[in-house]
């Protein structure tokens, strides 16, 4: 950078030297007051020695895409130095394989928008890809009018990695869990088949419940992979046109041949078909039916109910048990989360069901909601639009 | 008797699987390997195969791949069995006839036997 200064600001120059090595709230706190004090030479240079100082790739290129500025982390990330890149196209960074995402950016900063936090791929010089997170703002002029964007690049190859030995650990874990619990249960049914025969109520009703605590154990198994899916984005949808009512009155059926501890009492009925993931609808609907009679004990009735929306159809299930205070209604669908102590201690579960219920329905671009009052009971309810998408 | 040659590595599996199906009338062949099974599919001659997919030495795809090229066994039922995470879509990549995730129920194990087995 050639820049002239005047002994004042050598001096507040020298004073920000000093500083280096201080934690960055220091030198924001003092950027502040150099900018209103005038120094803006000297905010320029901190700039400057901030984004050279950067572990991020970071450029900038012009409105036709030529690259006007480029730090050391961009030499490092992508292999060319700094005189023989600038003034050349920023195209040259994106591989063939992926050149209509420059289009599709160049569209977006265009209309004012930005890219944030976009996982890519980028070409280096020596033609080998490299995984990166993206980050893509517009920069504008004085009269601010856009001038340009700045194109901020984080190496990811790492984090991939390491999101793929994850995924590994999850999948080999669950298998080697799966395995001992199907020998369990299936041990568990030969002998449940045995008694059948014989006049033993009571070693059947301990089989019967060994049963039921293995298929548990086999929920919250299932629960934990679909958590881990959610994080990573893998959660797929296996969309097909299927008769929703139909489904609630297979489920309810089910649900009490399990406990028949509640009637399920459906009311309505939508008529229509929607297309959603038939299996994580039925998902959502076991959770929020197998929620209203667990938190319900004194109660013997749940209701559902199906209705058309104009564009979609809602979902109701309502209860008469303990409620939701108005705080915890707010966080009922984070991940973990389970309302006081007091009634963890009471209701068994990892605290999951709600959070996956949510993403499933959020995935079909659908919105899931609940209503409750405190010792009267809870309605919880989600809706589907007729033409879910991912 | 309708013959049913499980392959599994896990011995309790194993165990059980030929308990129920001895039970319910199959004959059954169970094999704690994979490395011999084409040769023992030959000369069974099995009406089904349960096959594992994850096992040491020879995996369940690489059996499958083997068992349905050879113009000998291609026609037998080939059904694999895993506690493997997505295992519709991993089992669509193969030329595999079914598949049933562990943990099974004991009557949809007999179900799907049933069902190869009928013709």
């Amino acid at each position: 950078m050639n820049m002239v200064f005047s002994q004042e600001k050598k001096d507040r120059l020298n004073r920000l030297k000093r500083m280096e090595g201080k934690d960055n709230s220091d030198i924001l706190s003092n950027f502040n007051d150099y900018i209103s004090s005038g120094g803006a030479d000297a905010a320029i240079y901190l700039l400057a020695a901030i984004v050279e100082s950067s572990d991020d790739a970071i450029l900038s290129k012009d409105l036709s895409g030529v690259i006007t500025s480029w730090n050391s982390s961009a030499e490092k990330l992508y292999g060319y130095k700094r005189n023989e890149i600038i003034g050349r196209k920023v195209r040259v960074l994106y591989p063939p394989e992926k050149q209509a995402e420059f289009v599709e950016i160049l569209k977006i900063i265009k209309g004012g928008g930005r890219v944030e936090h976009f996982d890519t791929v980028r070409m280096r010089k020596d033609g080998t890809r490299v995984e990166v997170s993206v980050s893509v703002s517009p920069i504008l002029g004085p009269n601010g009018r856009m001038i340009g964007a700045s194109s901020i690049a984080r190496d990811i190859t790492e984090r991939k990695e390491l999101d793929k030995r994850k995924d590994e650990f999850i999948s080999v874990a669950s298998h080697e869990l799966k395995t001992p619990v199907t020998t369990i249960k299936a041990f568990n049914q030969v002998i449940s088949s045995y008694l059948k025969d014989k006049n033993d109520p009571i070693l059947r009703s301990y089989f019967e419940k060994m049963s039921d605590n293995v298929d548990r154990l086999v929920g919250l198994l299932n629960d934990l992979l679909d958590v881990s899916k959610i994080q990573s984005g893998k959660l797929e949808l296996k969309m097909e046109k299927f008769d929703l009512d139909k489904l609630v009155k297979e489920i309810a059926f089910d649900l009490t041949n399990l406990d028949n501890s509640h009637k399920i009492i459906i009311k309505e009925g939508s008529g229509k078909k929607i297309t959603a993931d038939r299996y994580r609808v039925g998902q959502v609907l076991i959770n929020l039916i197998s929620n209203a009679i667990k938190y319900s004990p004194r109660s013997d009735k749940v209701y559902v109910s199906v209705r058309d929306l104009k564009d979609g159809v809602r979902v109701g299930v309502r209860d008469y048990g303990i409620g939701i205070s108005l705080k915890d209604q707010k966080r009922i669908f984070e991940r973990f989360f389970q309302v006081d102590n007091k009634i963890r201690e009471s209701f068994s579960g990892l605290g999951l069901g709600l959070y996956i219920s949510n993403e499933i329905v959020r995935r079909h671009g659908g919105e899931i909601g609940v209503k409750s009052t405190k010792g009267v009971g809870s309605t919880f309810s989600f809706i589907l639009p007729f033409k879910s998408f991912k | 008797m309708k013959k049913i040659l499980v392959c599994d590595d896990d011995p309790g599996i194993l165990e059980v699987t030929k308990i129920i199906l001895e039970n319910n009338g199959y004959e059954v062949v169970a094999l704690e390997t994979g490395k011999a099974i084409q040769k023992r599919v030959k000369k069974e001659k099995p009406d089904m195969i349960l096959l594992d997919l994850w096992m040491p030495g020879i995996e369940g795809k690489e059996i499958t791949y083997l068992l349905k090229r050879d113009p000998n066994t291609k026609n037998i039922p080939l059904i694999i069995v895993s506690a493997v995470n997505e295992l519709d879509k991993i089992v669509s990549a193969t030329s595999a006839d079914g598949f049933l995730p562990k943990p099974f129920d004991m009557g949809d194990l007999l179900g799907i036997v049933e069902k190869y087995t009928k013709s």
